[in-house]
Order: structure tokens, then sequence, then C-alpha cells
């Protein structure tokens, strides 16, 4: 084997001037293409461009970043996109693990089942807000029929104007849309866990609850982080459903951080402020990564 | 021992079922629904109770978005697809000739440009909308899909190609942004146009949002197994 590798490297070595010179230009244009955006909005925030009259732009220092902090409606949306995020990226956690140790079990139509969870995550954004849209309709709504039939209302819902009803709505669509990312992480994690460690257990005396939290949970404890983190910044980020599904709710109730920033790009035409808001909002991503990544190094340490 | 029957083994595998059965409703109804939906007249959607199976099918939805109607779904759902094809091919390109590169080379400020496209795929779109926005207001000489395709790309440069694919048939916001004739539509944008100007037809927007469903699902379905991979590559620890 040893001979082996040394083959590759050498053959990497020796080749590596003529693999320079193929990537550097490729990489050269990416970093361009990826970096003068980022540099050009970020040079925007700190400036007080309105509509598209970048002419008359001008530097005023952290301005438009104290204008973000001190602007209630910012605060509001922040806290929204916050109550958004932690219920969705929680439910995925639990139903994502309680439907990927479902599909860890051998049955009949088990590969057809995996491929088939996948197809809401593939469904476009759009789509699954006009899906939802649909289902709830206030009038015609398959949900509201069902649920009168339950018993459960009494009259029909207009769930997507009523304040206390959009924003679970909007949750029950992410986490429609996206447990299945969460699935396919952790069913990956729970299928590197060797069986004969549960023999083990069973053998010991284990009950099915006890192996889980002794056995399973430990060791799936880095896909879990892993899918909490990227479900935490693709939360914080979601725009498509409360595009479609509320545009911003019933007043302002669903109105995420995200949309925030997007009707004062795009609405208001406030691009400075917009582009402000923005990387506001990257920053607090920041910290809530920095904050996971700490007390996944602690569990890991322990 | 009638009781055998019923064995512990025998419960839990019957629990199996019983969710398993439960969540692929909860997963795969709305699918269901919006097909039904597009294959019914009118007047029967707005019927008081609605009907779970289709009473009569008509083909009349598709027929109006594809030409007849007023909105022609066609033409964005052929930009669509060109777009998610353009943007693929350069994901690809790019990401392995990228990632090859942060892989194998080492060059000073590697770790600062990597952790630049990390702040990219983590800062919410629409700051970069908004130098797209500006920057092709003044290139008209540019051809709209190619205004739609490079900011596009620039998620999808740090992800997989398949992976690509579906989150550039998704890609709504930035289409949105920059795209506003109805010629060089792509079929997201479409679809939010039904939900501002025709409230009622619901008919026609389940249609489409079938259209628009069958590429994505179709492409994940083929290539499923390489998805998970993808996904999980870094994911897992070995």
């Amino acid at each position: 084997m040893k001979t082996g590798i040394k083959r590759f490297f050498d053959f990497e070595q020796s080749n590596s001037k003529l693999v320079a010179v193929l990537v550097t230009p490729t990489l050269l244009l990416v970093m361009g293409v990826v970096a003068y955006p980022l540099i050009y909005s970020f040079v925007m925030s700190f400036g007080n461009v309105e509509f598209a009259d970048i002419k008359a732009y001008n530097f005023v220092g952290f301005f438009q970043y104290i204008k973000v902090f001190t602007d209630p409606e910012f605060i509001n949306s922040i806290l929204i996109s916050a109550k958004f995020v932690f219920f969705t990226v929680l439910t995925k956690l639990v139903l994502g693990t309680l439907i990927a140790l479902m599909l860890k079990e051998k049955f009949i139509g088990r590969s057809i089942t995996r491929a088939l969870i996948i197809i809401p995550w593939a469904t476009p954004s759009v789509v699954v807000g006009l899906m939802w849209k649909w289902m709830l309709h206030s009038k015609v709504g398959v949900i509201n029929f069902i649920l009168e039939r339950l018993g459960i209302i009494q009259a029909y819902i207009p769930f997507l104007s009523e304040r206390k009803f959009a924003m679970p709505f909007v949750i029950l669509a992410d986490v429609w849309q996206n447990t299945p990312f969460f699935v396919i992480i952790i069913l990956a994690g729970l299928q590197t866990i060797p069986d004969d460690l549960y023999e083990a257990a069973n053998m010991d005396g284990a009950g099915a609850v006890r192996s889980f939290f002794s056995i399973t949970l430990p060791l799936v404890k880095f896909p879990l982080f892993i899918s909490a983190i990227l479900g935490t910044i693709l939360s914080i980020n979601a725009f498509d459903l409360f595009f479609v599904l509320t545009k911003g709710g019933p007043g302002n109730v669903t109105t995420s951080a995200t949309l925030f920033a997007w009707n004062n790009a795009f609405k208001f035409y406030h691009l400075s402020y917009a582009s402000a808001i923005s990387y506001s909002i990257l920053l607090i991503s920041m910290l809530i990564t920095v904050v996971y990544v700490v007390i996944m190094r602690r569990k890991e340490i322990e | 021992m009638k009781m055998k029957f019923f064995t512990l083994k025998r419960l839990k595998r019957i629990m199996l079922y019983f969710f398993l059965t439960i969540t692929m409703i909860f997963f795969l109804f709305p699918f269901y629904w919006i097909v039904t939906t597009s294959i019914q007249p009118n007047d029967q959607l707005y019927a008081p109770t609605p009907n779970f199976i289709p009473r009569d099918i008509t083909f009349n939805n598709y027929v109006n978005i594809l030409g007849a109607g007023k909105v022609n779904i066609a033409i964005a759902l052929k930009n669509s697809l060109i777009v998610a094809a353009a943007v693929t091919v350069v994901c690809i390109v790019f990401g392995i000739f990228s990632a090859y590169a942060f892989a194998r080379l080492k060059f000073r400020g590697s770790n600062i440009v990597f952790m630049g496209l990390i702040f990219a795929e983590m800062l919410p779109p629409v700051a970069l909308l908004i130098p797209f926005y500006l920057i092709f207001k003044q290139l008209k000489k540019v051809g709209a899909l190619m205004r739609i395709i490079v900011p596009v790309s620039l998620p999808g440069m740090v992800s997989s190609g398949v992976i690509c694919f579906v989150f550039s048939m998704g890609e709504f916001m930035g289409a949105m942004a920059i795209v506003n004739v109805t010629r060089t539509q792509t079929l997201p944008l479409a679809l939010a146009q039904f939900v501002t100007k025709y409230s009622i037809e619901y008919g026609n927007i389940t249609a489409s949002a079938v259209l628009a469903v069958i590429f994505p699902v179709v492409f994940v379905l083929i290539f499923q197994r390489y998805i998970v991979k993808g996904l999980t590559a870094g994911a897992v620890k070995e």
C-alpha cells in the first residue's frame, strides 16, 4: 500500500505546475464573481443609496447599522425569525430523528420509502407555498374541510389571515418541506452504528428507550449538530415561503428578518439600509453558529 | 396460548407500519392534492365539499396555462430548465476546480477565501441581489437569461451539482429581483404571478405547480443516492 500512495504523491508533484495553471484562472474567476457582489453590497451598507441612484452614494459610516439596531420593526422581524427558527429546527430535529429511526428498520418497500421522502425537499419553495396556500384556503381548503369534519373546528378559519394561525402554518409548511433534509443526514449517522452494540445492550437487559438514550443519541451527535446548524442558517434565510404564503402576514406578524430586508430593498428601495439589514442578519447568524460550535466542542470533550 | 399472536415483536411491527403510513401520507398527500385539483373542472373545485377522488377529469387547466389562457407557462418552464441546466454546468465546473484548489493547493489566503465563501452562503440572499440588480440595470446588452444565470450560480458555487439543479429550479428571489419581463420569466416567477394576479383560478395554479414539480422531483428520484451521499459526506464521521 505504501508504494501505491507514494506513487500518487509523485504524480501530484510532477504535475502540480500544470494543475496550478489550470485551476488558478478558474478559481480567480469564481472568487471574482463571488467577491465582487459581496464587497459591493458591503460597501453599499455604509452608504445612503436610495432607489437605483448609485451616483448619489455618500459614505456615512455606521449610520445605517445604528439605524438597523434601533429600528423597532427590525427588532420585531428578528424576534419573528427567532421564533420561526426555534420551532422549525426543533420540530425538524425531533421529527427527523423519529422518522430516521423508522427508516433504519428493515421493511417491505424501504428503498422506495427512503426515495419518496426526499421529494418534499426537492420541491421548489414557491410550489410548496402554493400547495399549502391552496390546502389552507379559507373557503374550499381541504384542511378546513377535514378539521371541521373531525369536529376540531366549528367553522372554516382563514388560517393565513389570522394572527394566531399564520405563523404556525408557515412553520408547518417549512417543516413539511425541510424535515427530509434532516432525515437524510440523521439516517446516515444512524447507519454507522454497528448492530452488535444494541445486541450487547439487549443481553444486558437494556430496553428500547434506554438503548436509544445511551447508545444511539451519543453516536449521532455529530449529524444532529450538523443538520441543526445548517437547518438554522437555512431557516434564518428562509424567504420564499413567507413571500408566497403571507407576504408578511396579517399586519407584520410573519415579517421575517429576510422579508423585512427584502421589503426595504425592493419595495421601498432603501438599498443601503437593506444592505445593512442583511449584514446585520449575517452577523447574528455568525454569532449563532459560533454558539453552536462552542456547544459542540464542549460536548465532544465530555 | 392464544396470546402468541400478539407478541411484542408483532406489536412493534404494526406500530412501525402504522406510523410509516401516517408519515408518508403527510409528506405525499399535498402532491396528490395538487394533481387531482389540476385535473378537475373549475366549477367542481369550488363546490362546498372537496372531492378526494375527482368526479370529472379535464385537462383544460393544462391547455390554459400552456398557451390558450392569460398566462403562458411554457415559456417560463423552458426558461427555468435552461437556467437550471446552465447553473448546474457552471456549478459543477467551477465547483470541481475550486474544491480541488482548496483541497490540494496551499496558497496564501486560502483560508480567508474559504471563509468568504461560507459567509456568502450564510448571508441573506437579499444582500447579494442588490448589487446584481444595480449592475444588471446598467448592462442592458447582456442577455436576460444570463442575468439570471450568474446570480443564481452564486450560492450554488459552493454546493454540488445535483443539489444545484434542485435549488436553481426553486430559485425565486434572485429571479424576481432581476427579471420583470414576462418573456424571460422563470417558472417560480410565473407561479408567483398567479398569486398576485389570479386569486381564484386554483385549477390553473395547481396545474402549473404540477409542471413545476415534475422536473426536480424526477431528477431527484433518479439521482437520490448521489444526493444522499453528497449531503452526508461531511456530516457523518467515519
